[in-house]
């Protein structure tokens, strides 16, 4: 599977069948990723958010070929359950699973979501879907970021550098089975993803 | 009966500004419960709840403000305000198992409860003790960020920093009876304003993220 951003792609090469891509970002900076993903193979995709992302989303496309399973109406933050199950029940014909950890860590203790990711990374592999995740790293310690990494096959980190009075966001491929890299110029405008040239 | 406020009346001032930082604080975990609770089935009813205890606390903070500053005798259903309004804060959370009894926030809450102690051997008013259960009451407002993994770890020190400020003006506040008033009592008010101050960052901040991802 390929993401659909040309540099990343390159960067990444083809992410196998039962890769978990975890994306390590600062707020939301780098959803677009996950967007694009969806964008490219949304009649292979399922997805696990929030209602107000699903607004956004239906804003960028039509939500129809994609299943999807909302945060607070298909199951409540206490029914993790329900979502492993679903992830287990997915039409043979969907490989790309999105799925928000943010939100579950608000009501979770980082130790049980990360079990849960585990748990889903695993189902992933042996399901042969791909899984595609975003974790906010101010919000949880290295230690609980290393663990997340630990479950991941691919890790995507997006970093904001204040420079003067600019903004510089950079991206590189911390953990991958072809290679890591450096940084590169990351630029985000009108919901567009550009990977640009390497940062010094 | 009133007393005359001169032009530099700073304690008054230092706790209308108390008072509105209290205010603030309590008014953004509104908005970040109200941000939470959707996402819980049958959840209306304990928003609601939630809703009339956080005007509860608020009126309750309020109207001791008022009375600590007229020196009128206190009406002991202010702290019950607070007191009340803090259960209908709490209830809802214990109920969808989103508050954490920690370690440090019950040895926070027993220390200020034991503050209380000098009262025994100090000639003090009365509503020293009432007041010592609202502290207690506001330090669980104070840690209410942890409940929820919505801070930074930087965000969560100085969550911790202003629990321990909060225990330690429980301690010192009987400095602020003697009159006249000395620069000391001036300075221990600094305690709780630096206090409310980073509770008040956390708060806001834990506020941003619960909006931004739910």
């Amino acid at each position: 599977m390929r993401i659909g951003i040309p540099k990343l792609d390159e960067l990444l090469g083809e992410i196998e069948l039962g890769s978990t891509v975890l994306i390590e970002t600062i707020g939301e900076i780098g959803i677009e990723i996950a967007i694009e993903a969806l964008k490219r193979n949304k009649e292979k995709s399922a997805v696990f958010l929030t209602p107000r992302l699903k607004k956004r989303l239906e804003h960028i496309f039509e939500l129809g070929e994609v299943v999807y399973l909302t945060l607070g109406e298909d199951f409540a933050p206490q029914e993790l359950f329900k979502v492993t199950h679903a992830l287990r029940e997915l039409p043979e014909d969907r490989f790309i699973a999105v799925f928000l950890i943010q939100p579950l860590l608000i009501f979770h203790p980082s130790q049980r979501v990360y079990r849960f990711f585990a748990e889903l990374s695993d189902i992933a592999n042996a399901q042969g879907i791909i899984l595609m995740t975003m974790i906010d790293k101010r919000l949880v310690d290295e230690r609980t970021l290393a663990t997340f990494e630990e479950s991941a096959t691919h890790v995507i980190d997006i970093v904001e550098v204040i420079q003067g009075f600019k903004i510089i966001r950079g991206l590189r491929i911390k953990k991958s089975p072809k290679k890591i890299s450096g940084f590169y110029k990351l630029k985000i405008k009108d919901g567009n993803v550009e990977v640009g040239e390497l940062l010094g | 009966m009133l007393r005359s406020v001169s032009s530099l009346d700073e304690i008054a001032l230092l706790n209308i500004f108390l008072g509105i930082m209290a205010s603030i604080g309590l008014a953004y975990i509104m908005f970040l419960l109200l941000n939470v609770f959707p996402y819980f089935k049958k959840s209306r009813t304990l928003m609601l709840i939630q809703v009339i205890g956080g005007l509860s606390v608020l009126l309750g903070i309020w109207a001791l403000k008022i009375v600590n500053y007229t020196k009128e005798s206190l009406n002991s259903v202010y702290p019950l305000l607070v007191l009340a309004g803090m259960s209908m804060i709490i209830l809802p959370l214990v109920k969808l198992r989103l508050f954490k009894f920690d370690r440090s926030l019950i040895l926070q809450a027993l220390l200020i409860l034991l503050s209380l102690f000098p009262y025994t051997v100090v000639h003090v008013p009365w509503n020293f003790v009432p007041g010592t259960f609202v502290l207690a009451a506001i330090l669980f407002l104070i840690r209410f960020p942890l409940f929820l993994t919505c801070l930074s770890p930087l965000g969560m020190v100085l969550v911790n920093i202003a629990s321990w400020l909060w225990v330690i003006f429980a301690w010192l506040r009987y400095y602020l009876i003697q009159t006249p008033l000395t620069c000391t009592s001036y300075a221990l008010l600094l305690i709780p304003v630096t206090s409310l101050l980073l509770w008040d960052f956390s708060v806001i901040i834990s506020y941003e993220n619960t909006r931004r991802w739910l």
